[in-house]
């Protein structure tokens, strides 16, 4: 008892995702999964704003007035606030999957659920930190497109973006990720949620035009455990998705061949990716959301290191 | 496809694993149309990996397909009985098919006593049986062998394909068999049994034999219809099993034990009267060749009488001896007890109620059980027919309704009463007196005797009751005179002879004074003995020469003799008035003359000539009264012709000369003779009717006769026996002629054991049984000790009743079935509340017909034309063998050739277990559930 009550109060079980499945909004879902994933941290200077003051700049509307400083206020009677040292040095675009195939699930979360979760729960962690979060949805073609804000806020709107009730089958994922990067003028980092059930050239060709454009880019290639294991038994009928065709076969007779295939197209994707810079990040739906979270964190570490400080 | 069967022990099987082997391929197809969805994002690996394993899925799923359906067919294989090697089975129609008849009659208990074996015939014919059975098991063709008994052709005890488990079954069926102690022949169960067997498979290539296990009697087959049946055209093999003993060997007749046998038992009286001893005789048969002699025990009411029991020295071979004991029979003292009760008396008003008197009559009867058992130490033959038993009926005295056609309105007796009575003996008989007009309210069953008394014409209702009553044994004695009415006397005799013969219209006429004188003168005899040997005037015979003092004037004459005269005994004859005419006269002497011409066959034949001295001496003697004396002395000669037996060398065989072939017919013809020249109408006649007879005398009881008769004359005299010179005379004719109704007809009431059932009680109100006992006859080597320690069994009965005539009950006593024969006593009561108690009995006893063991002779049981059983094989259709040579329908060369099927072979069930184990993996492998358990998905992904 005392156990399942320490269970039950222990903040990571937030990064599960059959808990987090029980929490039906999304943006709730994000602050209890950055809050499981925090609680588990030592305190971090990762987090919090930079504690060297650097200077002032004159409030403007969304603003963070927690940075006001009110001592110039009260000699000049006019809004300033205060810029430190890490505010605002990442910009970060999460591109999410939102189509037909991503809509499967086997799990308490299907694809989808899982790659919202994930992207909402990464930017609020990079929202917490003041970090720019912007959001790109596609599937046959882009869905949502918001630039990146640092205002907490900011997250409402990405919750809003992740939601598509009518997703369609992926087709040109290099037009995409072409259009996705004519629209990020400034380089930053690039975070694809996908299953990346597409055309693996398109996908790496995709992947090189971020690149070119000195885009940080991480690939969460995202997959559910079914699609992964292959537990099936027994005659089974396969309803292709996004027009691909039925197959009525014994799953068992198959499950090799498939595993085969499976593996050869994982083995592919990562090496394109890698090839390229791309960080690979495989995930499984029925795998905790810290993997996920770290992930950003060690992303914005490298990215603060490396270069100036982004305005917010 | 015949063929294609023939190969198959169960072909059916074959066709069902036929129809089982698709039950894979269906439940495959089931399978692929049951099946879950799943909307799959990954399909391009799917599709992939389908492309690539296609070829190799479809290859396992068609191998464990087929393994699967193979299995079946293997299975099928299996369990149709595929036969690997060997012969096909025999179908049905070519299996040799053995009818097997068993004599079980009592004739099969003969024993032989060689070498102390004590085996019976009927035990060596169950053995002959059992290796019939035996060398069938070792035939190549499948044999099938239906038994039967002959007691019971149609019920089948056997009937089964001959193999180890059905050879125990007939065995231990084979012991449990037992004799039947019947009489019966095994002509119904050989019919039977023919015709069962030609109704199978009529196809001509069937086998079929026929054999008779019996002890092959001459009695059974000299008479019995078994021979005719035997056809060599109707496709069956016959073989006579001789189960007799001694065994059959080459002689045309074989030998036959010896038998001794009781084949009858009976008293001169079917009526015996307490403590008034009576004249038993038992017929003893000696079947063997050989004289014998054994202890003839006698035994009443259960125990011995030593008096009555005698030794028996001498048993011809061949021949019959009656031995005669004589007994004295007696109620006892408790039945004596029973009969005296109220119901027995008159009403107290006086009234007589015929009824009552009759249960009274009946109640006074009483049964006593006479058994003779021939005790025999030679221990050969059998011993079933050694033991009799009868039922005698025992009275203080024989009742007797006297029916007086002449009694006066309010007189009780009349003269004939008066005599008739007076000539009866008061000690033996107890008479009624009754007018004509009671005669149809009595009891006559419980009357051993009617006597009517000058009657004239009986009611209908009257004359069916005395019909019937003769007919169920009764006796009947009409006594003539002035009222006899020929009319309804010829009626009488038509209509079932209830009156033995046919009367003239009148009588004789009465005589004229001057007539009657010359009677009184004469001297002659007034009464003739056409039989002096008979019982009824056996008693007279001594007054033989006084009778010529008789004075008989008046009688009924009798009528066309041929109608009746070869079925009544003339007892009594008046002389023949034919002597008188001088033409008749002369005639009878010339043809008396010729039949004794010593000059004309069969005197002149050589084989005579050793007697001819003697007979001619005889002749001569004749022939000197034929010249100058009377009617009846040429009749006394003739008889003293016909009784004469030289002595000495003149006769070679003392006592046998009228015995010889050659001088039979002269004595038929002498014999004719006497009776023609001293017989003149009959006096004094018996005839039998059904189980009764009926007796007439055609004069009056008594000497006059009344007035007004039917003669219409003035009263006269019919004749003076009962009241002139020979009046002494007159009760030995009443009661010798009462007797003679009362002997019994030899075995008319013996029952020949079957079944016991019962007896008629006839009919009453509601009869109660209130006992009923049977006395088994049980035969055993100590069979005096056997009998006395044979409990006497009390047998359920039951009371069955019947229409009787004119609406009345008819009841009868049934006993359930016994396995002995033996005696039924048994007594009951009329009704619920009488206090009087009717005793019978019966006796049942085996048929005489099984005691003569002399066995058949070839060519009295062997049906082929002379010399066709030398006409090689093929044409032995019958053969007649001692039991035990038997010999197998087939071959019988011992070696084993039938088929071999598959279910005995150990490869295929190794096949069947290897295929076996190769659709277990193959099924493994194709579920592919060795791959889903414990390895991790995709390389790298944890």
């Amino acid at each position: 008892m005392a156990e399942r009550d320490k269970d039950n109060k222990n903040p990571r079980r937030f990064l599960d995702p059959a808990v987090l499945a029980g929490i039906g909004r999304l943006e709730l879902r994000a602050h209890q999964a950055v809050e499981g994933f925090v609680a588990g941290m030592h305190p971090s200077p990762f987090f919090g704003h930079s504690v060297e003051f650097v200077q002032h700049r004159e409030y403007t509307t969304g603003d963070d007035i927690r940075h006001l400083d009110w001592k110039v206020w009260s000699k000049t009677d006019r809004f300033y606030i205060k810029q430190f040292e890490a505010e605002t040095n990442l910009r970060c675009t999460l591109v999410v999957d939102v189509s037909e195939s991503m809509g499967y699930g086997s799990g308490p979360m299907s694809k989808r659920e899982y790659a919202a979760t994930a992207a909402a729960s990464a930017a609020w962690l990079l929202l917490r930190q003041q970090d720019a979060v912007g959001l790109v949805t596609f599937d046959s073609s882009i869905r949502t497109m918001l630039p990146p804000r640092s205002q907490t806020r900011h997250l409402d709107a990405i919750v809003s973006g992740l939601a598509n009730d009518k997703p369609r089958e992926k087709t040109d994922i290099l037009a995409i990720l072409k259009q996705v990067a004519q629209n990020l003028p400034t380089r930053g980092l690039v975070a694809i949620f996908s299953d990346l059930l597409v055309d693996r050239d398109a996908l790496i060709k995709g992947l090189q035009m971020l690149r070119q454009r000195k885009h940080e880019v991480v690939v969460f290639h995202l997959m559910d455990k079914d699609e992964v294991d292959f537990p099936f038994l027994g005659p089974t009928r396969f309803e292709g998705m996004e027009s691909l065709p039925d197959l009525l076969c014994d799953p068992a007779a198959l499950r090799e061949g498939y595993l085969r295939e499976l593996d050869g197209f994982l083995q592919e994707v990562r090496r394109g990716a890698t090839r390229l810079g791309a960080d690979y990040q495989f995930l499984r739906t029925d795998g905790p959301l810290d993997a996920v979270l770290t992930r950003f964190l060690h992303e914005r570490e490298a990215v603060r290191r490396a270069g100036p400080i982004s305005q917010g | 496809m015949g063929g294609l069967l023939g190969l198959f022990l169960n072909p059916w099987a074959l066709a069902a694993a036929g129809l089982l082997a698709s039950i894979p391929v269906i439940i495959h197809l089931i399978n692929r149309m049951r099946y879950r969805r799943v909307r799959w994002a990954a399909m391009e690996f799917l599709l992939a990996a389908q492309k690539r394993m296609k070829r190799k899925m479809v290859l396992e799923q068609m191998l464990l397909l087929a393994s699967r359906v193979l299995l079946v067919l293997l299975f099928g294989f299996l369990l149709s009985r595929w036969l690997i090697s060997g012969t096909p089975p025999t179908p049905p129609e070519d299996w040799v098919l053995h009818e097997v008849v068993l004599d079980d009659s009592v004739s099969m208990s003969d024993t032989s006593r060689d070498g102390g074996a004590g085996a019976d015939c009927f035990a060596l014919a169950k053995d002959g049986i059992k290796t019939l059975a035996e060398g069938a098991l070792s035939s190549k063709t499948p044999v099938r062998l239906r038994l039967r008994e002959v007691s019971e052709p149609a019920k089948v005890l056997f009937d089964e394909q001959i193999a180890e488990d059905s050879l125990a079954t007939l065995t231990g069926l084979l012991e449990g068999l037992r004799m039947r102690p019947y009489q019966v022949s095994p002509a119904g169960a050989v019919e039977k049994a023919k015709a069962d067997l030609s109704a199978q498979f009529p196809e001509q290539r069937t086998k079929k034999h026929l054999h008779l296990f019996s002890d092959v009697r001459k009695a059974d087959w000299v008479d019995g219809p078994v021979r005719g049946w035997m056809n060599p055209t109707e496709g069956i093999a016959w073989t006579i099993h001789d189960c007799a003993l001694p065994a059959r060997g080459e002689e045309t007749r074989p030998a036959a034990h010896g038998n001794l046998a009781v084949v009858a038992l009976g008293s001169e009286s079917k009526l015996a009267l307490d403590g008034q001893p009576i004249e038993c005789w038992a017929r003893i048969a000696n079947h063997g060749r050989q004289a014998r002699s054994a202890f003839l025990a006698v035994e009443l009411n259960g125990k011995r009488d030593t008096s009555a029991s005698r030794q028996v020295e001498t048993l011809p071979p061949g021949q019959s001896v009656e031995v005669r004991f004589r007994i004295i029979p007696s109620r006892g003292d408790a039945e004596r007890a029973e009969t005296a009760g109220p119901e027995g008396a008159p009403g107290q008003s006086g009234a007589r109620d015929p009824l009552r008197e009759g249960l009274a009559r009946r109640a006074a009867a009483s049964s006593m059980a006479v058994r003779v058992i021939l005790e025999d130490d030679s221990g050969e033959g059998l011993a079933a027919d050694n033991i009799r038993d009868m039922v005698l009926e025992v009275r203080p005295r024989v009742p007797l309704l006297v029916v007086d056609g002449t009694i006066q309105p309010g007189a009780v007796t009349s003269s004939d009463s008066l005599y008739f009575g007076a000539a009866l003996n008061s000690q033996l008989f107890d008479p009624l007196f009754v007018e004509t007009a009671d005669l149809e309210k009595q009891d006559l069953g419980s009357f051993a005797l009617v006597v009517l008394l000058n009657v004239g014409e009986l009611q209908p209702g009257a004359v069916a009751k005395l019909s019937d009553y003769a007919q169920a044994g009764g006796g009947v004695a009409w006594f003539a005179g002035d009222r006899t009415d020929p009319a309804f006397c010829n009626r009488a005799f038509e209509q079932g002879g209830l009156f033995p013969l046919l009367l003239a219209g009148q009588p004789s006429p009465a005589l004229s004074e001057k007539e009657r004188e010359d009677l009184k003168r004469d001297e002659s005899p007034k009464v003739v003995f056409p039989d002096p040997a008979s019982p009824v005037v056996a008693g007279l015979l001594p007054f033989r020469p006084v009778f010529r003092h008789l004075r008989m004037e008046r009688h009924w004459p009798a009528i066309e003799p041929s109608r009746w005269a070869d079925q009544v005994e003339t007892l009594l004859a008046l002389p023949s008035r034919g002597w008188q005419v001088a033409g008749q006269r002369e005639s009878m002497k010339r043809e008396i003359l010729e039949v004794l011409s010593l000059d004309k066959s069969p005197f002149t034949s050589p084989a005579l000539a050793p007697v001819l001295p003697a007979l001619e001496a005889e002749i001569g003697k004749v022939r000197s009264r034929i010249a100058t004396q009377g009617q009846f002395e040429i009749v006394t000669a003739l008889e003293e012709l016909l009784r004469a037996q030289p002595q000495g060398q003149a006769n070679p065989v003392p006592g046998t000369l009228w015995d010889r072939l050659e001088l039979r017919d002269v004595q038929t013809r002498l014999r004719g003779l006497i009776r023609k020249i001293q017989q003149g109408d009959p006096l004094l006649v018996a005839r039998e009717v059904g189980k009764g007879k009926v007796l007439a005398f055609l004069s009056s009881a008594g000497p006059a006769s009344s007035r007004g008769g039917v003669t219409g004359d003035s009263p006269g005299v019919w004749n003076e026996w009962a009241n002139g010179f020979l009046s002494a005379t007159f009760p030995i004719l009443v009661q010798d002629s009462l007797f003679y109704l009362l002997r019994q007809q030899s075995d008319a009431r013996d029952k020949v054991f079957a079944l016991a059932q019962g007896n008629d009680l006839g009919v009453f109100a509601n009869p109660v049984v209130s006992e009923s006992l049977y006395y088994p006859q049980r035969t055993g080597p100590q069979t005096q000790a056997a009998q006395a320690a044979a409990a006497v069994a009390k047998v359920p009965a039951r009371l069955v009743s019947s229409a009787g005539a004119n609406g009345t009950a008819t009841w009868a006593l049934q006993i359930d079935p016994q396995e002995h024969p033996g005696l039924l006593t048994f007594a009951f009561r009329p009704d619920p509340a009488s206090s009087l108690v009717l005793r019978g009995g019966s006796a049942f006893n085996v048929g005489v017909g099984e005691s003569d063991l002399e066995r058949a002779d070839v060519s009295e049981v062997d049906p082929r034309e002379a010399g066709e059983e030398k006409a090689g094989p093929g044409r032995e259709w019958f053969r007649l063998l001692p039991v035990g040579r038997v010999e197998a329908g087939e071959s019988a060369d011992g070696s084993l050739k039938r088929a071999l099927d598959a279910s005995e072979t150990p490869w295929l069930i190794l096949a069947l277990l290897l295929l076996l184990a190769i659709e277990q993996f193959l099924a493994w492998r194709c579920s592919h559930l060795h791959q889903a358990q414990g390895q991790p998905a995709v390389k790298g992904v944890a």
